[in-house]
C-alpha cells in the first residue's frame, strides 16, 4: 500500500506582505462586497433619503429582473459562454405572455406557459446553433440579441400591450402577472422575493447538482471535461436552454412590474446582467464563478443608479458612473490576483 | 581533405542553472561554415537550453559566444538575430492567415512608414523561396500548405535574414519521407554555399545521412564529437544512452503475472502520424510504449481513448469489438486517460475532490443532485491512498503542485473504476521525487489488476516500469522488447534502425 502521508502542506507562500494582505482582502468577492458598504456609507451620509426601509425595499424592487438576468448570464458564464439574448428573450416572452391573454383571449396558465416556454425554447435554439452549427457562442447570441427583438415587435406590432383597441373582454394583464411584479409579503416586493428564490435555485445548481458540476468543468477546462467523459455539447445546450427559460421569468416580473409590456422593455439588461457576474467575481473565461457574488455585483449597480438619482443627479452622468465603477472593481480584482499570484482572468 | 576549416560559430564554457537542475555544465560547441553539425541528446541533455542560448532566448550563467569570431551578445533574440544566427523552430512561427510571402519578410516588409511596397516584398519573398524550392504559389495563405511545405516557408523567413548559422529543431518531425529526403537537399545546398548548419533530431539514421560532424550531450556535458564518417548508428545510441546510464537501468525483481487479454488493437491507424498498429494489453501488465516526437506514441493512445479519429483497425476490450468514439464511451468500457501535460487533464479552479470525482460524479448521487457526502467521502480516501498533499480536498487543484495534479488525475480514474490505463508520457515536467510515486502508483494499480499502457520518451523510465517495452517509429511499432534489453538497443529501434 502506499504510505499514508497525505501531510497536511498547504501551498499558499508563506507570511504575505501586507501589501498582499490588503489585496486578497480588497479583491474579488470580497472586494465587490466592500465597495457595496462603501456605496451604502456615502449614499447614506450625502442623502437622508437614502438609507430608509422604504427606499431600500425600492431598491430591492429595482434590482429585482435584473437579478434574474443575472443569475441565468452566470451560469452561462462558468461555461466560458455569454448569453447577450436574456434581455430580448425577457421582452419576448413577456409580450407574448401579454399579448396571448389580452388581445387573443387565451386563458391565464397558457398565457404563463407561451410565455415561458418560448424563453425556453430560444435558450434551446441559441445552445443548439452553438452545439451543432459550432457557431461561437457570442455571435449565436448576439443574433439572437436582434431576432428575438424583431419577433417582439412583430408579435406586437409595435405596440405596447394592452393596447386598448386590441383588448378582449377588457383584459389587461392577468391578475397572477400584476401580483408578482407590484405585490408584497408584508413589507417584501413580491418581486425581490421571487428574485431572492431564483438566485437560491441558481446557487444550488450551481454548487451541488450534476449539471452545475459539468458546466464548470465544461467553462474551466473544456479539453479536460471532454477527457473526463463530459458532454461539453450537452452541457451547453441545457445551460443555454435554462438561461432562457430564467429569462423568460425575468420577463414575466418585467412585465409584472411595469403593469404593460412592450417589446422594447428591458433594453440594456443584458450587459447590466454581465457587468453585475463580473464584477462579482466571475471568471469571464469560465471555470468558476458565484451567485453570490452575481448578487453582490447586481446591489452595486442597484444601489449606485438609486443612489445618484436620490441625490438628483442626471442619468447622464449616472451612466458614466455606472461604466466607471465596472472597469474599476475589475481592475482592482486584477490588481489583487497580480499581487497573490492567482491567475488573472 | 581540407584542413581547419573557418568556425562559424564557437560556444565556449557555457554554463545554465535552473531551480535543482544544472541544465548546461561547462560544454564547448564548434559548427564550422559549410558543414552541417548534428547535435544530439536524450531528454533533459541540455540540448534544447543549449539552443535558446545561442537563439538569445535564454541568458546562460557563464560562457561566451563567438560568431564568425565576433562576440555576440546573449539573451536577445534579436540581436542574435542581427549577429547572423537564424532559428527554425520545431513549432513554426508562421501566421496561417497571411500568405507565404508576408510570412518570410513577416515583421521587416519593404515600404514607407505606412504602405508597404508590394512589389518589392513579393520579388525578395519569391528570391528566398526559390533556394528552398516551394513550389507552391507565394500569394496562398499558409494555412493552405502542407507542413512540409509549412517548413520551406519557414527555412526561406530564417535565410531572408542572411544568417551565417542556421539552426534546425528537429525540422524532420512532421514530415513525410521523400519531403525529408528534399529538405535533406535544400540543408546540402546550403550548407555547400557557405552557411553553417545546426541539426537538432532524435532520428539517428538521418544524423548519419545528413550531419559532417555530431556532438553529443548527455547531462549537461559535452560527451562526445565525431565526425559521422567515423561512428555507426549503435555507436552513437551508446553515446546518447551512456554506459553508466545503462549499468543504473533498473531490472524489476518482481514482473507481476499477468491474466487475460483485455485490450487487443489491431491494424489502428490514424493518418498522418499512426498505423496501423497492432498491440494487447494483459490484465495486471505494464506495457511501456516508448516513443520520441512523432512517433505515433501520443496518436496511439489518444487514438484508443477515443481521442482521435480512426481511418482503420479495431479495437476489442475482453474480446468484444468496440467502437470507442469518444472518451465517453472509454469511459463506459472503464478505460482512463492521463494526458502528458496536467494543464490538459486537471480543471484548475474546481477543487481537488470535484476532479476526483470529475469521471464519475453522474454516479454519485441519484437524480440531478450530487451526492456531496460521497464525493467528500471518496475524495479524502483518493487523497490518502495516493498520497496526495493537500490539507482540504475543497481547495482549488491548481494551487498543488504538478507532482500532485498528476495524482489527482490518477484518482480520478481510480475513482471511475478504470481497469486499462492510458498514460501518455504522464510524469513529463514534475520532479523526481513525485515522478517516483506515479510509478509507484502505476505498478500498484496492475498488481491490483489494472491493465497499465504507459507512453513514455524516457528509457530509464520504459525500463524501470514496463514487463514489457513496445518501441514506436514513424507511426508503427519498430520493435517489442523484454525489459533487460540494452538503452542502445531501444534508442536504436526508435532511431530507425531494423533489425
Amino acid at each position: 500500500m502506499a504510505e499514508l502521508d497525505a501531510q497536511p502542506q498547504p501551498q499558499a507562500p508563506a507570511g504575505p506582505t501586507p501589501l498582499v494582505r490588503l489585496a486578497s482582502l480588497a479583491g474579488g468577492r470580497g472586494g465587490a462586497l466592500l465597495i457595496l458598504v462603501l456605496l451604502v456609507a456615502i449614499f447614506s451620509l450625502l442623502s437622508p433619503n437614502f438609507l430608509t426601509d422604504r427606499n431600500l425595499l425600492n431598491i430591492l424592487r429595482q434590482v429585482a429582473v435584473v437579478g434574474v438576468l443575472a443569475v441565468a448570464q452566470t451560469l452561462v458564464i462558468v461555461t466560458a459562454g455569454i448569453d447577450l439574448s436574456v434581455a430580448a428573450t425577457a421582452a419576448l416572452s413577456g409580450c407574448l405572455m401579454a399579448v396571448s391573454y389580452a388581445h387573443w383571449g387565451w386563458p391565464e396558465p397558457i398565457a404563463w406557459l407561451l410565455g415561458l416556454g418560448s424563453g425556453l425554447l430560444v435558450g434551446a435554439i441559441n445552445g443548439a446553433v452553438i452545439r451543432y452549427l459550432r457557431v461561437p457562442d457570442i455571435i449565436a447570441t448576439l443574433g439572437a440579441f436582434s431576432a428575438v427583438r424583431g419577433v417582439a415587435l412583430l408579435v406586437t406590432e409595435g405596440l405596447p400591450v394592452p393596447t386598448f383597441a386590441k383588448v378582449v373582454e377588457g383584459r389587461t394583464l392577468p391578475e397572477s402577472v400584476n401580483t408578482v411584479g407590484a405585490g408584497t409579503i408584508g413589507p417584501f416586493p413580491l418581486i425581490a422575493i421571487v428574485s431572492g428564490l431564483v438566485a437560491v435555485g441558481g446557487a444550488f445548481i450551481l454548487a451541488r447538482t450534476k449539471l452545475g458540476r459539468a458546466a464548470l468543468a465544461v467553462g474551466g477546462n473544456r479539453e479536460a471535461a471532454h477527457a473526463s467523459g463530459i458532454d461539453v455539447g450537452r452541457t451547453k445546450f441545457r445551460i443555454y436552454a435554462l438561461s432562457g427559460l430564467l429569462a423568460a421569468l425575468g420577463g414575466m416580473l418585467l412585465a409584472g412590474r411595469l403593469s404593460s409590456a412592450n417589446a422594447l422593455m428591458g433594453e440594456g439588461m443584458e450587459l447590466q446582467s454581465i457587468a453585475a457576474v463580473v464584477v462579482g467575481g466571475t471568471n469571464l473565461f469560465g471555470g468558476q464563478g458565484t451567485i453570490v457574488g452575481t448578487m453582490i455585483g447586481v446591489l452595486i449597480i442597484g444601489v449606485l443608479a438609486n443612489g445618484l438619482s436620490i441625490m438628483g443627479i442626471p442619468e447622464f452622468w449616472q451612466r458614466l458612473s455606472n461604466g466607471l465603477i465596472i472597469v474599476a472593481v475589475v481592475a482592482l480584482d486584477q490588481w489583487r490576483r497580480r499581487l497573490t499570484g492567482e491567475r488573472s482572468r | 581533405m581540407p584542413v581547419a576549416l573557418r568556425q562559424a560559430l564557437v560556444a565556449r564554457g557555457i554554463e545554465k542553472r535552473y531551480p535543482g537542475v544544472r541544465a548546461l555544465a561547462g560544454v564547448d560547441f564548434e559548427v564550422d561554415a559549410r558543414e552541417v553539425h548534428a547535435l544530439l541528446g536524450e531528454n533533459g541533455a541540455g540540448k534544447s537550453t543549449l539552443m535558446k542560448i545561442i537563439a538569445g532566448a535564454v541568458v546562460p550563467d557563464a560562457g561566451e559566444l563567438l560568431v564568425d569570431g565576433e562576440p555576440a551578445p546573449f539573451g536577445s533574440p534579436d540581436a542574435a538575430r542581427r549577429a547572423g544566427i537564424g532559428i527554425v523552430y520545431q513549432e513554426l512561427s508562421l501566421v496561417p492567415s497571411l500568405t507565404v510571402e508576408e510570412n518570410v519578410l513577416l515583421g521587416r516588409w519593404p515600404g514607407g512608414a505606412a504602405l508597404v511596397d508590394w512589389p518589392a516584398l513579393r520579388a525578395e519573398a519569391r528570391r528566398h523561396l526559390e533556394v528552398v524550392g516551394l513550389h507552391a504559389s507565394p500569394a496562398v495563405p499558409v494555412r493552405d500548405l502542407s507542413m512540409a511545405e509549412r517548413q520551406l516557408v519557414e527555412i526561406a523567413k530564417a535565410l531572408s535574414l542572411r544568417p551565417r548559422v542556421l539552426l534546425l529543431d528537429e525540422p524532420t518531425s512532421a514530415l513525410s519521407e521523400p519531403e525529408a529526403r528534399r529538405l535533406f537537399d535544400i540543408i546540402r545546398d546550403l550548407a555547400r554555399s557557405g552557411v553553417a548548419v545546426i541539426y537538432v533530431s532524435h532520428r539517428l539514421s538521418e544524423v548519419m545521412e545528413i550531419a559532417d560532424r555530431v556532438t553529443v550531450l548527455r547531462d549537461g556535458r559535452v560527451v562526445a564529437r565525431r565526425r559521422t564518417e567515423d561512428v555507426d548508428e549503435a555507436e552513437l545510441a551508446r553515446l546518447l544512452v551512456g554506459r553508466d546510464m545503462q549499468a543504473s537501468g533498473v531490472p524489476q525483481s518482481a514482473r507481476g503475472t499477468a491474466g487475460g487479454t483485455v485490450l487487443r488493437v489491431t491494424g489502428l491507424t490514424v493518418p498522418p502520424r499512426l498505423g496501423p498498429v497492432d498491440l494487447e494489453l494483459r490484465a495486471g501488465e505494464v506495457v511501456a510504449v516508448f516513443g520520441l516526437v512523432g512517433s505515433g506514441r501520443a496518436e496511439l493512445i489518444r487514438a484508443i481513448f477515443g481521442l482521435e479519429e480512426l481511418a482503420a483497425g479495431k479495437i476489442e476490450i475482453d474480446g468484444r469489438a468496440t467502437a470507442i468514439t469518444s472518451p465517453t464511451v472509454a469511459i463506459r468500457h472503464r478505460l482512463g486517460y492521463v494526458a502528458p501535460d496536467r494543464r490538459l487533464g486537471i480543471v484548475q479552479p474546481l477543487s481537488v475532490a470535484a476532479n476526483i470525482s470529475l469521471a464519475s460524479f453522474g454516479r454519485l448521487g441519484r437524480g440531478p443532485v450530487i451526492d456531496s457526502r460521497a464525493e467528500t467521502a471518496l475524495a479524502r480516501q483518493y487523497v490518502a491512498a495516493l498520497g496526495v498533499r493537500v490539507d482540504d480536498p475543497q481547495r482549488p487543484a491548481g494551487t498543488l503542485s504538478g507532482g500532485n495534479q498528476q495524482k489527482v488525475i490518477l484518482g480520478r480514474w481510480m475513482c471511475a473504476g478504470a481497469r486499462v490505463l492510458l498514460l501518455d508520457d504522464a510524469t513529463r515536467g514534475i520532479d523526481v521525487g513525485a515522478k517516483e510515486e506515479v510509478f509507484r502508483l502505476v505498478r500498484r494499480l496492475a498488481e491490483e489488476g489494472a491493465a497499465v499502457l504507459h507512453g513514455t520518451s524516457e528509457i530509464p523510465e520504459a525500463r524501470a516500469i514496463g514487463h514489457r517495452i513496445v518501441v514506436m517509429s514513424a507511426g508503427r511499432v519498430a520493435a517489442e522488447f523484454d525489459p533487460s534489453v540494452s538503452e542502445e538497443a531501444i534508442m536504436a529501434a526508435a532511431g530507425g534502425v531494423r533489425g
